[in-house]
């Protein structure tokens, strides 16, 4: 099943890599590497499946929370839409908290990043971003 | 009180020489002698004379003056005729003065009786007037060696020391103690003593409340004056031969409201002699404890503003610390962050160029050459993750600090150890120890070492894991102390110079270990040392700062 797929990654190259990945298995792909970018294009797209976001978007953020907040408002504004988190220096506690609090669907490091588990990750999670919609 | 001066100490020769003259002359004798009595001797020496060019009297003569404290007229037929007072102040007796006439016929009339007797009555009040500034001398000076001591040395048992030797030379004492009071406990602590025959017992004596002279002072909070404690139901006997005592208390009553006094012990001095002491000792002694009080409320002082100062630099220096590993945090965290966003995305990348290369025409020699480089990409990558993350395991942030039972903790990492059957575990726990707060990692640390313990015990025929966790307090803090002790290899000596260091490579790991171990600890605001001897195992020590009350 193909979706509507947008990535949040402010490192250029995980950006490409993530997009060409998945474009490559045919899903409709946008990409944002900043905050604002993000939400302007959640507010134009109605029917986005699946939102991959880079926790800590902003080297300098202290809290690690600006993706946070961004999969926060997602899944008040947009409930069919789902969540994968992605991190490049992810606690186990910053994990927990994605999941319980927010409600992400899948969650994954950058130091162990496993490509045929995040395909995965990713068509389930368009799957059932479809399904809820329908 | 004291007698022992000699007769130049005791009277001025010119003063002498002048009574004995005035009395020649005013009785109008031949001469006139005085009589020295020394009590401790009993004995009467001839100390000065006018017209004597040898004693008509009898010899005996002062002897029986001074026991009797009677004037003698002394008659013989064929001899001059004497007449004897005695010196006497208040029953105290300081000497005989006798005068004698040849004049045949002489007798003594009632009014020479009584000019002789009054001079004799000046000399033994100018005596008792010596000797009281000679008393007062003393007295002073011993202050005065006090006061430099006071204010030279902060040492409380040196000055202490020093009022109790002084009260005893001043008194004339045998025995001598001082105690403290310790409010907390309420007990009388010897600080000092003085005097033959402090057993260990009577060193070890603390009196109990409401026990002995001292805790009577202690409650009435007056000075206490015995001329025969034998006779007193209160007396406690430590030295079985006293017999007077005196005993005055130890009070701060600087600044305060009268009844606020602040108690801080007791002064008790005793003498084998009856009635060996007297009000002007008690007042010379009030003195001195007040000079103690002063050495007590010092050193007090001195402790205090010792004890602030380490507090402080303590504190400093925690404060210090948690910046600093605030700050190497923030760094740390920061460049993993970099790191695996920078080399994790090669591993990522490589998997892809596999795919891709899987579906695309190559002849075989350049397929398996671009997967040998691939695959060489990809591990390397990969060991500078892994590098990364020990590198930066100590400095990541865990998330608050969380109060644990050191004893629950050792437990949970026994338990995760997985430790085979064969190998013994033999624990002893202090009970009820305070808590540490602490990163939750500080398990994982806990099974580090153990399972460290296991791998040097492996080969080994004796395996025997000892787990000791205790609480010590060092002055206002209090340390958790956690030793893990195996019976295996040990470390050679030449590695435990480097053994905290990095890269002190282990045969299976990176050679982060210990130095994560030590760091980690350290961020925790403890410490960790290790024992060994070759073959005879290792003992790791852990030491946390324990936190509150026992009850929290």
């Amino acid at each position: 099943m193909r979706g509507k797929i947008l990535i949040v990654e402010d490192y250029a190259d995980w950006r490409d890599l993530l997009s060409g990945m998945l474009r490559r298995e045919g899903h409709d792909v946008a990409v944002a590497s900043t905050l604002q970018e993000a939400r302007e294009y959640i507010q134009k797209t109605k029917d986005l499946d699946l939102a991959i976001l880079d926790i800590r978007l902003v080297e300098t953020d202290e809290t690690n929370e600006d993706g946070m907040r961004l999969l926060f408002q997602i899944h008040e504004q947009k409930s069919a839409t789902r969540v994968i988190m992605i991190t490049g220096h992810g606690t186990m506690e910053i994990q927990r908290k994605a999941f319980r609090k927010f409600k992400t669907f899948d969650f994954f490091r950058k130091e162990q990043f496993d490509s045929e588990e995040f395909r995965k990750g990713v068509q389930e999670a368009v799957e059932e971003s479809v399904r809820e919609r329908r | 009180m004291q007698h022992d001066l000699t007769p130049t100490e005791m009277f001025d020769p010119y003063f002498l020489q002048t009574v004995v003259q005035q009395a020649t002359e005013l009785l109008n004798v031949d001469g006139c002698g005085f009589y020295f009595w020394d009590p401790a001797q009993r004995q009467a020496t001839l100390v000065a004379q006018n017209n004597l060019p040898d004693i008509p009297w009898d010899q005996k003569l002062p002897y029986r003056v001074i026991t009797s404290q009677k004037t003698i007229v002394e008659t013989h037929p064929h001899r001059p005729v004497s007449l004897a007072v005695p010196a006497v102040w208040h029953d105290d007796a300081r000497g005989v003065l006798v005068v004698t006439d040849k004049a045949p016929g002489r007798v003594f009339c009632d009014k020479d009786v009584k000019t002789l007797q009054s001079l004799a009555d000046l000399l033994a009040s100018v005596s008792r007037q010596t000797q009281r500034l000679a008393r007062m001398t003393a007295q002073f000076r011993a202050l005065h060696v006090i006061d430099i001591a006071l204010t030279s040395s902060l040492q409380l048992d040196r000055v202490l020391d020093l009022i109790l030797e002084k009260a005893v030379e001043l008194v004339g004492a045998e025995h001598g103690s001082l105690r403290q009071f310790n409010p907390k406990t309420g007990e009388l602590v010897l600080k000092t003593h003085h005097g033959a025959g402090w057993t260990r017992e009577a060193l070890a004596y603390t009196p109990r409340a409401g026990e002995g002279i001292v805790h009577w002072v202690t409650e009435h909070r007056r000075p206490y004056l015995s001329s025969d404690v034998r006779k007193d139901p209160r007396n406690v006997v430590l030295f079985e031969d006293m017999r007077s005592s005196v005993a005055v208390p130890l009070l701060n009553t600087q600044g305060k409201e009268p009844d606020a006094d602040e108690f801080l012990g007791v002064l008790l001095l005793e003498s084998s002699r009856l009635a060996a002491f007297d009000q002007q000792d008690v007042e010379l002694l009030d003195a001195l404890a007040q000079e103690a009080v002063i050495a007590i409320q010092n050193a007090t002082q001195h402790q205090k503003l010792q004890s602030m100062h380490r507090k402080l630099k303590a504190e400093q220096e925690k404060r210090l610390a948690v910046e600093k590993w605030a700050f190497m945090g923030q760094a740390a965290t920061s460049l993993a962050h970099r790191i695996n966003n920078l080399i994790g995305i090669v591993p990522a990348s490589a998997k892809e160029v596999h795919q891709a290369l899987s579906k695309t025409d190559l002849p075989k020699d350049d397929r398996d050459w671009i997967e040998e480089n691939l695959n060489r990409i990809e591990r390397n990558a990969r060991f500078i993750l892994k590098l990364s993350d020990a590198l930066f395991r100590p400095f990541k942030e865990t998330g608050p600090l969380v109060c644990f039972d050191v004893n629950m903790l050792l437990n949970k990492a026994l338990e995760s150890a997985d430790l085979p059957p064969t190998l013994q575990v033999i624990r002893s726990y202090g009970k009820e120890l305070p808590k540490v707060e602490s990163s939750p990692l500080l398990v994982d640390i806990f099974l580090e070492l153990i399972t460290n313990a296991k791998k040097a015990m492996e080969d080994q025929s004796r395996s025997e894991l000892r787990i000791r966790s205790r609480c010590e307090s060092v002055e206002t803090e209090r340390w958790i102390v956690v030793e893990i002790s195996d019976t295996g290899r040990g470390i050679p000596s030449t590695q435990m110079e480097h053994l905290w260091d990095m890269f002190q490579q282990s045969k299976d790991g990176l050679g982060f270990g210990l130095w994560w171990l030590h760091t980690f600890i350290e961020r925790q605001g403890g410490k960790i040392s290790c024992t060994s001897r070759p073959k005879q195992g290792a003992t790791f020590t852990i030491r946390l700062p324990g936190i509150g009350d026992q009850e929290s």
